[in-house]
């Protein structure tokens, strides 16, 4: 089956064409065959990690556009450990979202056409993820980026969610531009996209050090744009003007981590560049506390989960930025999981509430008990609790951490933060006393069943990673016994410090008050302005597009203007003015024409005899 | 060889083609400088007699003699008695129109 | 005293020659439209006695049977049905004239010198003189047959574009 991985990808992209072709004309037929592509590409991405742990792997590729010699470029997918893991992670996933939205979206009047981008969306993931070059990647990632456009603008008839639609295409625009310039970079200086082929190249000394690491960088840039790290973190917390759904499976559990997958991919390069592998766990580091602070202050219940995945996303590249891919991309495959469900809890609470506002919900714990209960679980396994799955693979990313303190003091406050915004949002929501009032309906069976099933592997996925039982998914995914990391101080701090942030934010809004956090606010007022106005980032970005961008923009459109239309129409006129004396030659005189026949004729006699007339022939 | 003139006499062919020179040269200065259009149909069948001297002095020297451009000759003035007719109709329609032939006052081309 | 045929020859190619050329100037200088039209047929009929001098006897005939005949009256035609220009006529801009002159004499110029030095091979010392008319006659309707054809279609073009054009609307 690993053999024919690419039917998995290829399903979806089936049933996006059914739903363009016609299906569309019927909800339930666009809804169910999303959900049945997804579904048995589920159960085929089960059979292809069924049969990589069983040692299969598969590299297959064609020419695409070959050229001379050794260049060329070829397409081709490759299954192997982390290929099979992502598969499962985002088959799964993309699953419940899609059952969940049965239920969430139903009477949504673009109703087929959210099935179709999100069955569009899932086929450029699983080919994202598939790819085994550069260029294939950098394909599918384009087109993952469209569909986040069309999926946060799937409301596009509310300003906002237009704006932010736009302003998550145009910012990670600028990442992928250096990405593209990355993948060109390397291909110059390898002469291959494909991933074996750059290890070889890299392995092998053949790429020089320094553009190995320039190279490198630009690739990391383009994974800063699509996993929202700073400063290109802007547009993650405005894509939540989209339908929930969408932002718990593109904008919390697959797509943002495509840039995790990016690096965790290229990792056997980075692992070359030092300079590289520096700057990668800085901007991860820095991003996961940064995003923690954020999301303290947001009111809008998804922001704080947009902060919060932010944030985690830097933790991923903290993890692979230390050289310890394995711990990333466990952490990125149990945070899929438990930030999904939280999600789609956020997503039941606001289907009952009508709004985003925390402020103005409260005591939900009685109407969405499922949703309770699964918010308190999925926040335990974020903020790291023993032994929800967060704890293990938030674990083994500090461990690697403890040998640079500036980087683990970085991570361990963060995990302060994220217990403290956690339990704010659950405080906030679902304890206390109704500050709002509920426009009570029972909620579909469709939004329950995902909600139930999201509860295991967030509970359950850490073992996969488990110093006790050895690690088995580190192994699996390093390719060889990876040592099980475990230091219990770490892992006894770390506990100790997410029970210290649930107590700080029981202090600030337990039992429904708010009272306490307005009054710390108060006193740290500049603070606090800071990070609700989230450190003026839009407004340094919008002082930077009106001032200098459109000031340059200017300049060049009076250049424009002034001198290029100048030349332009320059030469038109002077074109004007030649034929303006030309016509005086066209007299309409008849006479005139035959007199200059003549005359030529004679000019072209005269020409003609002058041998003869000379007497030289 | 440069040019020389010929004897004066016996008449040669050089005699018979300067003679056709000179009439094409006049019908065509003719063509050129008149402005009645009447005048430039007579000039233009000067020209077209200048050619035919020239045909009838080629083939009047001709050593085998041959006839062909005498035949050349038949078809020229053919040609010209029909340019002659089409040529007045067109003259008379433009006289009709605008009430003169002088051609400078044809130039609804002008550009 | 027996004057020499070459002597006859040439006096009689000089006087047809010079008549020619004198009418053809004259046609030009000419004030007046009808004035050029009698000097045209000077020229016409001149050239008609360079033919005999030049053993075309038969070609002299149709000279002076179409042209003096046929050409001078349908241009005297065309001169009665246009009356507003016969006193006008005159020669152009003298800049028009002038610059037309120049070029006429350049072409006079340079096919003279071309004729003049080029080598005349296969050629007579004096004019065939044999009676043209029945070889002529046998080969317009042997060798020349399609021109024939072509031309006597042509007159049929010729006279109903004439009429077409000329007809009165």
């Amino acid at each position: 089956m690993s053999q024919n991985a690419w039917i998995v990808a290829a399903l979806p992209l089936a049933s996006f064409l059914l739903i363009a072709a016609g299906a569309r004309r019927s909800e339930r037929a666009s809804a169910w065959l999303t959900i049945i592509s997804i579904g048995l590409g589920a159960g085929i991405s089960g059979l292809v990690l069924a049969e990589v742990a069983g040692g299969a792997r598969v590299q297959q590729s064609f020419a695409w556009l070959p050229l001379s010699g050794a260049f060329g470029l070829s397409l081709g997918f490759q299954v192997d450990p982390l290929t099979a893991t992502m598969l499962v992670v985002v088959t799964s996933v993309s699953l419940l979202v899609q059952i969940y939205s049965l239920g969430y979206m139903r009477g949504d009047a673009g109703y087929s056409r959210y099935f179709a981008a999100m069955s569009l969306f899932t086929f450029s993931m699983l080919g994202l993820v598939l790819a085994n070059s550069l260029l294939t990647i950098y394909l599918f990632w384009e087109l993952v980026g469209l569909c986040s456009y069309l999926l946060i603008g799937h409301w596009h008839e509310r300003p906002e969610a237009a704006a932010a639609a736009k302003k998550a295409f145009i910012v990670t625009r600028f990442g992928d531009f250096a990405f593209l310039l990355g993948i060109l970079f390397l291909y110059w200086h390898a002469g291959t996209v494909d991933f074996t082929g750059l290890e070889q190249a890299a392995a092998a000394g053949r790429i020089p050090a320094a553009a190995l690491t320039v190279g490198m960088l630009l690739v990391f840039c383009g994974a800063v744009g699509k996993s929202a790290q700073f400063p290109l973190h802007v547009w993650l917390p405005d894509a939540m003007e989209g339908p929930t759904p969408v932002s718990a499976l593109i904008h919390a559990a697959t797509m943002v981590a495509a840039g995790v997958y990016l690096m965790a991919r290229t990792s056997p390069l980075l692992e070359h560049s030092a300079t590289a592998m520096l700057v990668v766990a800085g901007v991860g580091g820095f991003t996961a506390i940064f995003a923690a602070t954020m999301g303290l202050v947001a009111n809008d219940i998804k922001r704080v989960l947009a902060y919060s995945t932010v944030s985690q996303l830097g933790y991923m590249m903290l993890a692979i930025g230390l050289g310890a891919m394995a711990a990333g991309v466990f952490h990125l495959f149990n945070h899929a999981f438990f930030k999904a469900l939280l999600f789609l809890c956020a997503g039941s609470v606001i289907h009952l509430m009508n709004t985003n506002d925390m402020f103005e919900m409260g005591g939900l714990r009685r109407q969405r008990p499922l949703a309770f209960w699964a918010t308190t679980i999925a926040a335990l396994s974020l903020a790291g609790v023993f032994p929800l799955s967060g704890f293990w693979s938030k674990d083994e990313i500090l461990a690697a951490a403890s040998a640079q303190p500036l980087l683990f003091a970085a991570a361990l406050v963060t995990v302060f933060l994220t217990a403290t915004y956690m339990f704010r949002v659950i405080f906030l929501t679902f304890l206390g006393s109704p500050r709002g009032h509920a426009h009570e309906h029972p909620e579909p069976v469709s939004m329950a069943i995902p909600l139930a099933v999201l509860i295991v592997p967030s509970i359950l996925t850490g073992l996969l990673g488990a110093p006790m039982v050895g690690n088995p998914l580190g192994s699996f995914l390093e390719g060889q016994a990876a040592h099980a990391e475990f230091d219990p101080t770490v892992a006894a701090l770390s506990t100790a410090v997410a029970l210290g942030g649930i107590l700080f934010a029981w202090a600030l809004y337990g039992g429904g008050k708010t009272e306490p956090a307005a009054r710390l606010a108060a006193q740290f007022r500049p603070a606090h302005q800071l990070l609700v106005n989230r450190y003026y980032m839009d407004h340094l970005y919008d002082w930077l597009v009106r001032r200098v961008v459109l000031g340059i923009g200017w300049i060049a459109n009076r250049i424009d203007l002034g001198l290029i239309d100048w030349m332009v129409n320059s030469v038109g006129a002077a074109a004007v003015a030649a034929g303006g004396s030309l016509r005086r030659i066209q007299s309409g005189q008849v006479q005139t024409y035959a007199w200059a026949f003549f005359a030529g004729a004679v000019t072209l006699a005269v020409v003609a005899a002058w041998p003869m007339l000379m007497g030289t022939r | 060889m440069p040019p020389s003139l010929p004897p004066l006499y016996p008449i040669t062919l050089q005699h018979g083609l300067l003679l056709g020179a000179a009439l094409f040269s006049v019908g065509l200065a003719g063509v050129l400088a008149k402005r009645n259009a009447i005048v430039i149909l007579m000039a233009v069948e000067v020209m077209l007699n200048g050619v035919n001297v020239t045909f009838v002095a080629f083939a009047g020297y001709l050593q085998p003699p041959v006839l062909t451009g005498q035949v050349f000759a038949v078809f020229v003035i053919a040609v010209a008695a029909a340019e002659a007719a089409v040529g007045l109709a067109i003259i008379i329609a433009i006289y009709r129109l605008r009430q003169t032939v002088q051609v400078d006052k044809a130039d609804e081309l002008r550009g | 005293m027996v004057i020499p045929m070459e002597l006859l020859v040439a006096g009689g190619f000089y006087t047809f020659a010079a008549a020619a050329i004198a009418g053809a100037i004259s046609l030009i200088i000419a004030r007046n439209v009808f004035h050029s039209a009698l000097f045209l047929t000077l020229t016409l009929a001149s050239a008609g006695g360079v033919f005999v001098i030049l053993g075309a006897d038969f070609l002299a005939a149709v000279q002076l049977l179409i042209y003096v005949g046929a050409v001078m009256i349908l241009i005297l035609f065309g001169l009665m049905l246009t009356p507003q220009d016969v006193e006008l006529p005159n020669l152009s801009t003298p800049g028009q004239a002038i610059s037309g002159a120049i070029v006429a004499a350049a072409i006079f110029v340079v096919s003279a010198a071309t004729l003049l030095s080029a080598q005349w091979s296969g050629t007579a010392a004096e004019p065939s003189d044999v009676a043209t008319t029945e070889q002529i006659g046998v080969s317009l309707f042997t060798t020349f047959v399609l021109p024939f054809e072509i031309a006597s279609v042509l007159f049929l073009v010729a006279m109903i574009g004439a009429i077409v054009i000329a007809r009165e609307r």
